[in-house]
């Protein structure tokens, strides 16, 4: 083992540890840390307007709070809110003796994420619980959408981009550039189609599960909710309007190499690749990152890079069977292992540049120990479990795997198998990170 | 911001005065001379680039309704372009391939009439929606007809209700 490769382990280990032990919430999502009246406050009169206390600003455009007697009665809501810096005043007409629930649902200026919750006081009386909300509920799906974007993002842009850098040149090295040439891009092709499609879809159905959630109400209600302007003024709205563009013009590049001439092809494909792994900035843009600084957008941005690189190439990986399958017995261990070693090598550093940027991120938004008793930092911690789950494989198969093949007492179907589970555990780490993305780091 | 009454009808007799030199340009030949001579690469190009804009106007539309129904529009014309694009180039030899654009036209037709069901306008519009739809869908079945027949005179089952789709994109009402 090299020097630099024993660095870039301590360096990878380090930082699967720090992510995954010391994470702590990223305060990302505006969140409500008090109001006046509070909570269970029991009151003897009606309060004449109710204050908010968030701990980052919110846009009152697509905020909404409501003040209704538990047991039914009209919304105590007296006019528009307003608000100074975090803190949103209500006005309230005065009601009777009773419990009020107080509900709300605000949107976050900087990331763009819906928050909501509800509270209950008394007035003459100890408060009872909050009032269900009926036909309410959170939005189905919204983390499954978020992994299909991720997904996509790492099948289109993640093996376009490494067979360029890393399989073919590797194939070129051994059976020549024009038999590689000659089949073996329409699988690339194929996946990397399959890959866009998703996450165009997961993109489109993922922007309309944010505006449902701010807008509320039953599914068949929303389809005549006006989402022209959640697109227009939020950052989840731009982000999804210019990743749409994006996954089309992946999509056109992809189907170009299809349908034109040969010689261009490769270019064409690289070049999707290199877009559809740029769609990872409309998902930096948005999310938690976007509510703190650039600099952080850039760290996320590499962060998901990273993943979406290493993904794509385990994908590249697991399909190479259906490639190699047309090859010599004799040629089939050396190019199995000339690419497993090609890939290693440079997945190796894109661990690096992952774990690096989680841990940063990790420490820059994390306050300690909140998060660890909360949903969100239990998805964090399965999330870093999963990642160094396959990291340990991707160690197996470079340090164990490539030297067996080339000493030809390793089996070509096995390694195909064992990359199969590297790369479903990478695909679950991604599971965890979506649901991450859509959990409130303070529960 | 949304977009006005107006945009939305500009936007369908330009869609309506290009989609009708597009059906002259696909099945006049064949109407003058035999189905043979069919190997245009237009038509299927000018559906990509409508799935294209389908897409844009997904991401643009008013209401969710719109973004769906646009978006599966976007689908079936992308799907049905390159398809067809690969049949003329002689890249596509399934059996099935003729029948691509008249089935896709037809699924056109009745996402048509989906939207307009799903939709919250309720005046003229919604109406032409729904002639739209119910044109596209007789476009369809016509067209199936007449590759499956590969008779000439069944071309009328095809290319009468398209043009009737286009005249319908032009006269489009305006409101708002």
């Amino acid at each position: 083992m090299s020097r630099s490769t024993r660095v870039a382990l301590i360096v990878a280990g380090a930082a699967i540890f720090v992510t995954g032990r010391g994470a702590l919430p990223a305060s990302a999502h505006a969140t409500l840390e008090r109001a006046i009246p509070s909570a269970h406050a029991r009151l003897d009169r009606s309060p004449s307007s109710l204050l908010l206390f968030f701990d980052q600003p919110v846009a009152l455009s697509f905020s909404r709070v409501t003040v209704m007697a538990n047991g039914g009665g009209p919304d105590l809501v007296a006019g528009s809110m307003s608000e100074i810096r975090t803190e949103v005043l209500v006005p309230l007409r005065p009601g009777s003796k009773g419990t009020y629930t107080v509900r709300w649902r605000m949107l976050s200026a900087g990331d763009g994420h819906v928050v909501q919750g509800a509270f209950s006081y008394g007035v003459g009386v100890s408060p009872a619980a909050p009032a269900a909300l009926a036909g309410g509920g959170p939005p189905v799906g919204a983390d499954v959408l978020r992994w299909l974007i991720f997904l996509g993002l790492a099948v289109a842009g993640g093996t376009l981009l490494i067979r360029a850098a890393v399989l073919r040149p590797a194939l070129a090295a051994i059976i020549g550039r024009g038999e590689t040439a000659t089949t073996e891009w329409k699988r690339a092709a194929a996946v990397a189609l399959v890959g866009a499609a998703v996450a165009l879809h997961a993109d489109l159905y993922g922007f309309l599960t944010s505006a449902h959630s701010v807008t509320g109400g039953k599914v068949a209600q929303f389809a005549d909710a006006q989402i022209q302007p959640l697109r227009a003024e939020t950052r989840f709205g731009v982000a999804w309007t210019w990743t749409t563009f994006l996954w089309l013009a992946v999509i056109g590049l992809i189907v170009a190499a299809w349908i034109g001439d040969e010689h261009r092809r490769e270019v064409l494909l690289a070049s999707a690749g290199a877009l559809a792994l740029a769609g990872g900035l409309g998902l930096s843009t948005s999310g938690h990152a976007a509510a703190a600084s650039p600099a952080r957008i850039v760290v996320d941005f590499v962060h998901l890079a990273a993943a979406a690189l290493w993904m794509g190439g385990l994908v590249e990986l697991a399909t190479m069977g259906l490639l190699v399958r047309g090859l010599s017995p004799d040629v089939r261990p050396r190019v199995v292992a000339a690419c497993l070693e090609r890939f290693s090598a440079l997945a190796l550093w894109l661990i690096v540049a992952m774990a690096g940027a989680g841990l940063y991120l990790a420490l820059v938004q994390a306050r300690w120990p909140a998060g660890f008793e909360t949903a969100w930092g239990a998805a964090l911690i399965t999330k870093s479990a999963l990642a160094a789950g396959a990291i340990a494989l991707g160690a197996f198969h470079r340090w164990r795997v490539i030297p067996r093949i080339r000493a030809a007492t390793g089996s070509v179907r096995a390694v195909g198998r064992t990359i199969s589970l590297e790369a479903a555990l990478v695909g679950a780490a991604l599971l965890a990170a979506a649901v991450l993305t859509n959990l409130p780091p303070r529960g | 911001m949304t977009i006005s009454g107006s945009e939305v009808a500009r936007a369908h007799w330009l869609f309506g005065a290009l989609f009708l030199v597009m059906v002259l340009e696909e099945l006049g030949p064949p109407a003058i001379r035999s189905l043979s001579g069919r190997a245009s690469l237009a038509f299927p190009v000018v559906f990509l680039l409508a799935g294209v804009s389908m897409w844009g106007a997904a991401v643009f539309g008013n209401t969710a309704i719109d973004a769906v129904v646009h978006s599966l529009w976007g689908d079936v014309l992308i799907a049905a372009g390159v398809l067809d694009l690969q049949r003329r180039r002689g890249r596509l030899h399934a059996a099935w391939g003729p029948l691509v654009l008249p089935v896709a036209i037809g699924l056109c037709g009745a996402l048509f009439l989906a939207h307009s069901e799903g939709s919250p306008s309720k005046d003229l519009t919604a109406l032409w929606h729904v002639l739209m739809g119910a044109v596209l869908v007789a476009a369809g079945i016509g067209g199936v007809v007449w590759v499956r027949r590969g008779h000439i005179q069944w071309l009328a089952a095809y290319g009468a209700p398209l043009a009737a789709f286009s005249i319908l994109l032009l006269t489009f009402p305006r409101t708002g």
